[in-house]
């Protein structure tokens, strides 16, 4: 039988103990259900392996026997079998599969912060942050979570793909709180309530993971886990000893002091209806949804029942649609979405001076839903979206604005009926209800004023995953460099005005216009020219001299044209004036073709892959160059086609030709400097429809050397 | 550097001093949605010698080449056509030559070409013209107009033609090339006018932070009402003159302003051009507190600064 040997983190000075762990979290609000789901189904999500598909993440609950599982665990056997005296006992399996495992080292002494993997980050270290842009989390507090809703003890057990070999592994940890009259390690002596289970490293003070196959498969027998097969990687988090009171209770306290019993939702009567709901309320843009974007999309099910988009809660299926409304967003602001009455809107949020790439934060996708549209009617019968949302019912005859939000990992992050993503959005009479959904525009980056010094950029999604709590449950802007950048707030402040405005009655939306006059005699008295506004009349400075950038400074040749060209069928003549530069009397003249893109020569233009394969369109039958300085020393070269060269003077040319028709299509000129030359060109046009462009440039560096 | 040789013979100065031609403006209009509006050009600020760089706007500051479309007419006159053909023009003489404007706007990626009349041999004709009709959407900060000449359709090259162009099609050489702005860097002050049964004037703080957005109609704004009998006293008869009701309007609007931006950032930032964009709510603030040497210290010096040195002059 395979007894696990014990690590107890002793009492150290600075060191976390496991209550003030467990006390991390900070949302005492969501119920405990909730942030299982949310925080494990993203554990698992950050881990998905590349590529296309789905992340598969399974929740089972069944029965164990306690004396199978106390057994393989030194140093809590006795107090196990003591304090929870029945034969069975409930537990949960989170697992998933497509996600690439706890891969990295077993051991983390002697590692830098950066080395660790998954698997000591996951099971060693607490509050340690994701590296990873598009991650879920920035706290890495979450995954406490898995220590609440048990007696605190985990076993984590994963499948893992790394140097070509596949590995599995098998570790367990236990974090309770330590001052408890009934802590497990109650009797090890000096705890701080952590402790974890594994195999012995050879100095005998610290655990590592079980890697050995045989003993991991008896303990996952033990405990009714199948073993990752095949080409499967993945990982699955094992918590024994199930709580009963995860589910939010409903009590209604009546005016008297008394308490009633409230309404019940029916998916609030098992653990597995409530997991099914919890994964639809946080996870609706990226569930089952082939459409996401982002990496692979969710495919999620509970005590092996698949969640199908087609039995979502109708407020989820909205969200979705929401989602993939906003993907698909092509500029017209309206939409429909099956079984949905009501257009599904979609408006770009743009914020102004804040990102370097264009002005878009996001999107947002909403519509005003009847009853109808969310199944509240016969023969549905279903609740009202509070219920399926926040699981209670509103007070009053009216109801605000239901606002979600996400970034990349296609969690909801919350969703608000109160504060800044509502207020100015007007309530809507009790049958109706607005529903929004804000996408962030993950990619696109801050402009540098904003980012602090030695980052090379912040994204959107990096600064908005900064705005994240530890609990993920809300976005509050923070101050990455100097100047807060307010984004969350303006995000807000529009996402409200553009619901505010569709919805609005027609009759108050009057948009004022421009006085164009007024506003330019105003501008006269009251501003400068130019600095505040967009009218035409003032171009930036310098921009209308970009195309005569470049500037006859003597350093390069020059080519200019001395008389109109002479045409005769299929040929024409050219004189021109050619001026070497100051640096170099070795030039290259050479043709190119034009096209709309730009000019080509004729090498890639005879390629078959790049160009066009075919023959260059022209080529030059005849060439004199000639210089023409005064009475200093005569120059001259001159070259016909078929005879080559006639004369050479002081100057020497050297035809250049296609690579593959071979045709002279320049030549390379060894002059002087600052010399004016004179020259004449006959050029053959075979395709008429093709414009030639002549070129003259200093030979290179490099051309020079071998010159 | 390049220098492009067309491989048959196209429009060059010579030619186009014989043949005697003259562009006229081009004429622009856009449908409001109600009505055709027509929208005027104007040389650029400092460039006012330059005819191949203009601006577009409309008198009344509604058109936005996003939302509406750009309609434009050009006429043409060529009074000796006869030189374009033959064997020192530029097409055979039973070819026939056509007018067309290319357009092209860079920053939306966007080209074209709109075909105009056509010029025949011997036909008398001297007056041509060419339009087009861009929809919204398509424009984006400027676009280039180029008038050229293009082979229409072929003709049978005499003796002595085969030189010149004949597959139509052909560009024949440009007459002239303008970039008419559409955008740029002008100070507009957000004034606008509405039509409602409210106050006669009314001012609108909407920026989210003054420190980057700009200081425009969607930030901040002076609405005026014309339903109301006083707007006469407010609006001139010529459009132009700052009436002494629309100026105290004016100051009472750059009051609020002002005290609503130092609210937010302190006045000794914003005077020190810390941490805020140029053309913001805060440069623009800032511009006014130096450039009238206002006292922001208290309301009533405020108020009576601005009055003291805003509209001094006129």
């Amino acid at each position: 039988m395979m007894r696990m040997k014990i690590e107890v983190a002793r009492q150290e000075r600075m060191s976390e103990s496991g209550r003030s762990l467990l006390r991390l979290i900070q949302n005492e609000e969501m119920p405990l259900w909730d942030l299982l789901v949310r925080e494990s189904v993203q554990n698992s999500l950050d881990a998905a392996l590349d590529g296309e598909g789905f992340v598969r993440v399974d929740f089972l609950i069944r029965e164990f026997e306690r004396s199978r599982l106390s057994r393989h665990f030194e140093g809590i056997r006795e107090r196990l079998d003591e304090l929870y005296p029945l034969k069975t006992y409930r537990l949960l399996e989170i697992r998933d599969s497509n996600t690439c495992g706890l891969t990295g080292p077993i051991e983390d002494s002697n590692l830098r912060m950066s080395d660790y993997g998954n698997l000591i980050k996951l099971v060693y270290h607490i509050g340690k942050h994701q590296q990873k842009e598009g991650a879920g989390g920035s706290w890495g507090l979450g995954k406490t979570v898995y220590f609440r809703i048990g007696i605190g003890l985990v076993i984590y057990y994963s499948r893992i793909f790394e140097n070509g070999e596949y590995a599995s592994r098998l570790a367990a940890c236990l974090v309770e709180d330590e001052e408890k009259q009934d802590a497990l390690l109650g009797n090890t002596g000096n705890h701080r309530g952590i402790a974890w289970w594994g195999e012995s490293t050879a100095d005998g003070h610290r655990t590592i993971p079980l890697t050995e196959e045989g003993k991991i498969k008896e303990i996952l027998d033990d405990l009714g886990v199948k073993p990752f097969g095949g080409t499967e990687t993945g990982t699955s988090v094992i918590i024994p000893f199930l709580r009963d009171d995860l589910r939010p209770e409903y009590q209604e306290f009546l005016e008297n002091g008394s308490v009633a019993k409230a309404e019940v939702p029916w998916w609030n009567h098992t653990d597995h209806d409530y997991i099914k709901i919890a994964l639809q309320r946080w996870y609706a843009p990226r569930l089952m949804n082939g459409n996401y974007r982002h990496g692979r999309w969710l495919k999620a099910s509970v005590n092996g029942e698949l969640l199908e988009p087609e039995n979502f809660l109708p407020a989820f299926r909205i969200v979705q649609n929401l989602y993939n409304a906003i993907l698909a967003h092509d500029g017209n602001e309206e939409t429909r979405a099956e079984g949905l009455v009501s257009p599904l809107h979609v408006s770009t949020v743009n914020l102004r001076g804040v990102f370097a790439n264009g002005s878009v934060a996001g999107w947002i996708g909403y519509g005003r839903f009847t009853a109808e549209d969310l199944k509240m009617t016969p023969p549905h019968n279903n609740l009202s979206p509070w219920m399926q949302i926040f699981g209670r019912e509103l007070e009053g005859d009216t109801n605000p604005a239901i606002i979600c939000f996400t970034r990349k990992p296609g969690m909801i992050v919350n969703y608000e009926s109160v504060g800044k993503w509502v207020e100015g959005i007007s309530r809507t009479p009790k049958d109706q209800f607005i529903i929004g959904l804000f996408v962030a525009n993950s990619v696109n980056r801050l402009k540098d004023d904003f980012k602090r010094h030695g980052i090379r950029e912040l994204t959107l999604e990096e600064y908005i995953r900064g705005c994240e709590k530890a609990d993920h449950a809300s976005w509050q802007d923070w101050v990455p460099n100097k100047r807060n950048p307010l984004i969350i707030d303006k995000i807000q402040n529009q996402v409200s005005r553009i619901i505010e405005r569709q919805f609005r009655d027609e009759q108050t939306d009057v948009h004022p216009q421009r006085h164009a006059l007024l506003g330019k005699v105003l501008a006269d008295a009251l501003l400068p020219p130019e600095g505040f506004g967009n009218l035409g009349n003032v171009q930036p400075a310098g921009r209308d001299n970009r195309q005569q950038r470049i500037v006859l400074s003597g350093v390069n040749p020059v080519l200019q044209q001395i008389s109109s060209p002479v045409y005769t069928q299929g040929h024409v003549r050219l004189d021109f004036r050619l001026v070497s530069g100051k640096r170099s009397g070795i030039m290259n003249f050479k043709l190119r073709a034009v096209t709309e893109s730009g000019t080509i020569d004729s090498e890639t233009w005879e390629q078959a892959e790049s160009g066009t394969g075919l023959f260059f369109p022209c080529e030059i039958m005849f060439f004199k160059l000639e210089s023409s300085n005064g009475d200093e020393r005569h120059e001259e070269a001159v070259w016909i086609a078929n005879r080559g060269l006639l004369r050479q003077e002081g100057l020497r040319i050297e035809p250049i030709s296609a690579p593959l028709s071979g045709k002279t299509v320049g030549f390379r000129i060894i002059g002087n400097t600052k010399t004016i030359y004179k020259g004449s060109l006959l050029m053959h046009v075979t395709d008429p429809t093709i414009h030639v462009s002549l070129h003259v440039e200093s030979a290179t560096e490099e051309e020079l050397a071998w010159a | 550097m390049g220098m492009i040789l067309t491989p048959y013979p196209v429009l060059r100065e010579d030619l186009l001093k014989k043949i005697g031609h003259q562009v006229f403006d081009y004429e622009f209009e856009f449908d409001d949605g109600t009505s055709t509006k027509k929208l005027s050009i104007g040389p650029l600020m400092g460039q006012e010698h330059v005819t191949s760089k203009l601006h577009l706007s409309d008198a009344e500051g509604i058109w936005n080449p996003d939302f509406h479309n750009l309609r434009f007419r050009r006429k043409i006159v060529i009074s000796n056509t006869h030189f374009l053909f033959g064997r020192d023009g530029i097409a055979p003489k039973n070819a026939t030559i056509g007018i067309a404007v290319k357009w092209m706007s860079k920053p939306s990626r966007q080209r074209g070409v709109f075909a105009g009349d056509s010029i025949s041999i011997g036909d008398g004709k001297t007056e041509f013209a060419v339009q087009g009709e861009l929809p919204p959407g398509t424009l984006r900060d400027h676009v280039v107009l180029s008038t050229v000449l293009y082979l229409k359709s072929r003709g049978k090259p005499d003796p002595g033609e085969s030189h010149l162009a004949n597959e139509p099609g052909m560009e024949l050489g440009s007459l002239d090339t303008i970039v008419f702005h559409l955008t740029g860097e002008g100070s507009f002050f957000p004034v606008l006018t509405t039509k409602d049964d409210g106050p006669l004037w009314r001012v609108e703080c909407l920026w989210d932070d003054p420190r980057s957005d700009p200081f425009d109609e969607y930030s901040f704004r002076i609405v005026l009402n014309e339903n109301h009998p006083d707007y006469r006293l407010v609006n001139s008869p010529d459009g132009r003159t700052i009436t002494p009701l629309l100026k105290e309007i004016c100051l009472s609007a750059v009051q609020i302003l002002i005290e609503n931006v130092i609210e937010q950032v302190p006045v000794e930032e914003i005077r020190g051009e810390k941490d805020y964009d140029r053309g913001s709510v805060c440069d623009a603030v800032r511009y006014f507190i130096d450039t009238f040497d206002l006292d922001t210290g208290k309301r009533e010096s405020l108020a009576f600064t601005l009055r003291d040195s805003v509209f001094r002059n006129r």
